[in-house]
């Protein structure tokens, strides 16, 4: 059996989080998603920029190089375009999962949209805080396509 | 600790209806394989359906008159129209999950307004029918990270 390899992506803004003593710290949601993905022999790459065009071109070596990825575009009304233009270009059935700290929706009232991308694998998670990495290494980890 | 799954219109199809959307497995098979997930997670869960608007609003006021820790509620289509269980979660005070075997977004235009989504603390989607045991496995570790320290 070979390696699995997992990129997750987080976008800009992310780093605030990780300066408070908080639950949601980015560095313990790494330490979390490091410790899964050794339980499972997952080769894990943990990655954070606050420039769009970085995650854009990270999304398109993820496609390439990585089995799936889980991106945390961060902002609540980041233009997705970018990302979503670099996914369309990968043309790739390998799996995607979104993950949001917070409920977008709510916190929105409605106005806030997740990635739509109609032919990508992709599943969506948001307010579960850190959890939601975690739930989001598990659902791959049980997706025949990966 | 104590958990309600509330499933709405047609979920009591599953694995014959669309199983290239829904996936092949019955909603029986996955409410035992979400009682497992509890059992491991030490806590009691109840898992229910209706095809009624009106049942799922009566479950959510059950979970609230039994101050149930957490609802994860899959509306079905509901999700798009209902007010009324938008209300009834408004007026539950436990965390609540809303879950879809599918991706509504990736769906027609009339799946992308969820009035579940603005009544819930989470929104879990398009992660087939493991999504719901996912969701229950780290369940009470999300409770415990809610609640102040």
């Amino acid at each position: 059996m070979t390696v699995k390899r997992l990129l997750i992506l987080n976008g800009p803004g992310l780093t605030d989080i990780a300066a408070v003593d908080q639950p949601l710290n980015l560095q313990k949601i790494e330490d979390q998603c490091t410790s899964l993905c050794l339980q499972y022999g997952v080769e894990l790459s943990f990655r954070q920029s606050d420039e769009e065009s970085q995650i854009a071109s990270w999304i398109t070596e993820g496609y390439v190089n990585f089995d799936a990825i889980i991106i945390n575009p961060a902002f609540m009304d980041i233009d997705l375009s970018r990302y979503e233009q670099a996914i369309v270009a990968a043309d790739s059935s390998k799996p995607m999962v979104e993950v949001r700290l917070n409920n977008i929706y709510k916190a929105s009232a409605g106005k806030a949209k997740p990635l739509q991308l109609p032919a990508a694998n992709l599943g969506f998670i948001a307010g579960l805080g850190g959890q939601g990495y975690l739930l989001a290494i598990n659902a791959l980890l049980h997706t025949e396509n990966w | 600790m104590k958990a309600f799954v509330i499933n709405g219109p047609n979920l009591n199809l599953l694995g014959t209806r669309e199983p290239e959307i829904y996936g092949s497995d019955t909603l029986e098979i996955i409410a035992q394989r979400c009682q497992k997930k509890a059992a491991l997670g030490g806590f009691e869960l109840e898992f229910m359906q209706s095809n009624y608007e009106g049942g799922l609003v009566e479950f959510i006021h059950t979970a609230i008159a039994e101050s149930v820790d957490a609802i994860i509620i899959n509306a079905g289509a509901y999700t798009h129209t209902s007010v009324a269980i938008h209300d009834a979660l408004r007026a539950y005070s436990g965390y609540t999950v809303e879950l879809h075997i599918s991706n509504p977004h990736l769906r027609e235009t009339f799946r992308h307004q969820s009035f579940v989504s603005l009544a819930a603390d989470a929104v879990v989607v398009g992660l087939g029918v493991a999504g719901y045991e996912h969701v229950i496995a780290i369940l009470a570790d999300v409770l415990a990270e809610q609640s102040p320290a």
